[in-house]
């Protein structure tokens, strides 16, 4: 039978290490699929999911289950993206522009390996990775949420512990800027 | 309703986040206001154009690899939990109500008051603390220390404070059945780097399933890890075998149609369409989905042995 989350966090906390890989093998799809996204690299993709499920890890035993647990995942992960991109920052030597957070977010860097470019290369993602790259990390991380994994408005509050009104700015101005930027393909 | 807050619907409209209500209150706007209208349809169009140019889902392998990577790097933070720690959260932390702590304080005390006395060689030179460290090395031969780390590494005082990792060998013998036994065993198929060690695990594993297809859940679920992951060719092909007398459920056979698809070993691929061949024969009926998966299987595999095995396997579904 079928373990609920709750027995999984239970055996893991108890040092179950079996209950702890069944209890991430749930959620841990997603999460790549959001770092994904959100980096439009596997190299970074891989180092998001890694280090969101380290911070699962050490912090399952204080977790008191207030929340969902996949809540509480996939805000770990989403801090871990938006702290991924500060990262990014720092480390680049290219100037920027402060207020779109220019090449920040460009991790899909020139000498990204083949399956990258398989995965998320052709000229129309081209134009949409740099459409992306001129939002904040928040509206790019918000507009991922929405657009390619399909959340409603309230989980991505949930998730990135907002208030509603706060993830429906962030979508909408990403989305006036991502329309701007595109405007000539899409119409 | 001021214009930017119909604006707000309009978003809420195209993300599918409006009620029925303000749908309706929207649609009217909309009707009568032909700008609004047009940007609401361009508004439209933009969404249309990102839902068909949403990237491809991650592929299996990088979800495998990240997996991989990330048990390896789990396996040392696991090993950083030292066994005081442990113990400080299983036994102390249970013990540590005020009135315990001090009984416990106090039984302490005596007892290593009492052993001092009985056991002290004679002389006065050095600390306890120091001698209690140095007996307990003298003692465990075996014990090997690594990691040492100094806490005060300045002797001008006369004394210095490390702390370091020791590790002691343990004998452990026990029925099959009993639960500790299959932890162990479990956890060195999974964490052993030693593959022969983990063999062996497998191997005692499948030692008691000769008799009954009623496996720990735990124990089913590191066989199907290890078949997926685990370096080793010898290890998978023992760990699936292992999975062959347990009771086919979905898992399994999920893992079956992941080796036959995704592992580098022909001889593993042709063992696990003989394990869907067995299953089928048990009586045990695939979705349309498993028979999806082995007909997209025929097309990629490379090897004709392998590929031929897999269509008969699927003429027989079908049969």
């Amino acid at each position: 039978m079928t373990q609920t989350d709750e027995e999984l966090i239970e055996q893991s906390k108890a040092g179950n290490y079996v209950a702890f890989e069944q209890l991430i093998y749930r959620y841990d799809q997603n999460v790549l699929n959001i770092a994904a996204r959100f980096t439009r690299s596997s190299e970074d993709a891989k180092d998001i999911y890694q280090e969101t499920f380290i911070r699962v890890f050490k912090g399952l035993p204080a977790f008191q289950q207030k929340s969902e647990f996949s809540t509480w995942l996939f805000r770990i992960a989403t801090n871990v993206c938006l702290n991924h991109i500060e990262r990014k920052k720092k480390e680049l030597t290219v100037s920027y522009d402060n207020e779109n957070y220019g090449d920040a977010g460009n991790v899909h860097a020139s000498g990204e390996d083949e399956a990258d470019s398989q995965l998320f290369g052709n000229e129309i993602s081209t134009r949409i990775d740099s459409a992306l790259l001129k939002l904040s990390p928040q509206q790019k991380l918000v507009f991922t949420l929405r657009h390619y994994q399909d959340y409603k408005l309230k989980d991505i509050a949930a998730i990135m512990n907002c208030a509603e009104g706060t993830i429906k700015k962030y979508l909408f101005e990403a989305t006036q800027k991502m329309r701007t930027s595109l405007h000539d393909i899409y119409e | 309703m001021k214009k930017e807050e119909y604006k707000e619907l309009m978003y809420l409209s195209v993300y599918g986040e409006l009620n029925k209500d303000d749908q309706s209150t929207l649609d009217a706007y909309l009707k009568k206001h032909p700008d609004m209208n047009k940007e609401f349809q361009e508004l439209k169009k933009f969404r249309s154009f990102m839902s068909k140019n949403t990237v491809p889902k991650i592929t299996d392998d990088l979800l495998s690899d990240a997996r991989n990577e990330l048990r390896a790097v789990l396996l040392k933070e696991r090993s950083k939990v030292t066994v005081f720690d442990r113990i400080k959260k299983n036994f102390l932390g249970e013990l540590m109500h005020p009135a315990y702590a001090l009984s416990g304080a106090g039984i302490l005390s005596l007892g290593i008051i009492i052993g001092y006395c009985s056991f002290s060689p004679g002389g006065d030179e050095g600390g306890f603390v120091f001698r209690s460290v140095s007996n307990s090395a003298e003692t465990s031969a075996k014990t090997s220390v690594t990691n040492i780390r100094f806490i005060d590494g300045d002797a001008s005082d006369g004394e210095v404070e490390f702390e370091f990792d020791a590790v002691a060998p343990m004998h452990v013998k026990g029925n099959i059945d009993d639960p500790e036994i299959q932890k162990l065993l479990t956890h060195a198929l999974l964490n052993e780097s030693n593959a022969g060690v983990r063999l062996s695990s497998v191997n005692a594993i499948r030692s008691n399933t000769e008799n009954t297809k009623a496996v720990d859940p735990a124990v089913k679920a590191a066989l199907i890890t290890s078949l997926r992951s685990d370096v080793n060719p010898g290890v998978r092909r023992e760990a699936l075998r292992v999975l062959q007398r347990c009771a086919f459920d979905n898992d399994i056979r999920d893992a079956l149609l992941f080796v036959i698809a995704k592992d580098g070993n022909s001889g593993l691929r042709v063992a696990a369409i003989n394990a869907l061949e067995t299953a089928k024969m048990d009586g045990i009926r695939f979705d349309a989905a498993t028979i999806n998966a082995l007909k997209n299987q025929i097309g990629k595999e490379q090897n004709n042995y392998v590929r031929n095995r897999t269509v008969n396997l699927v003429k027989e579904i079908y049969q």
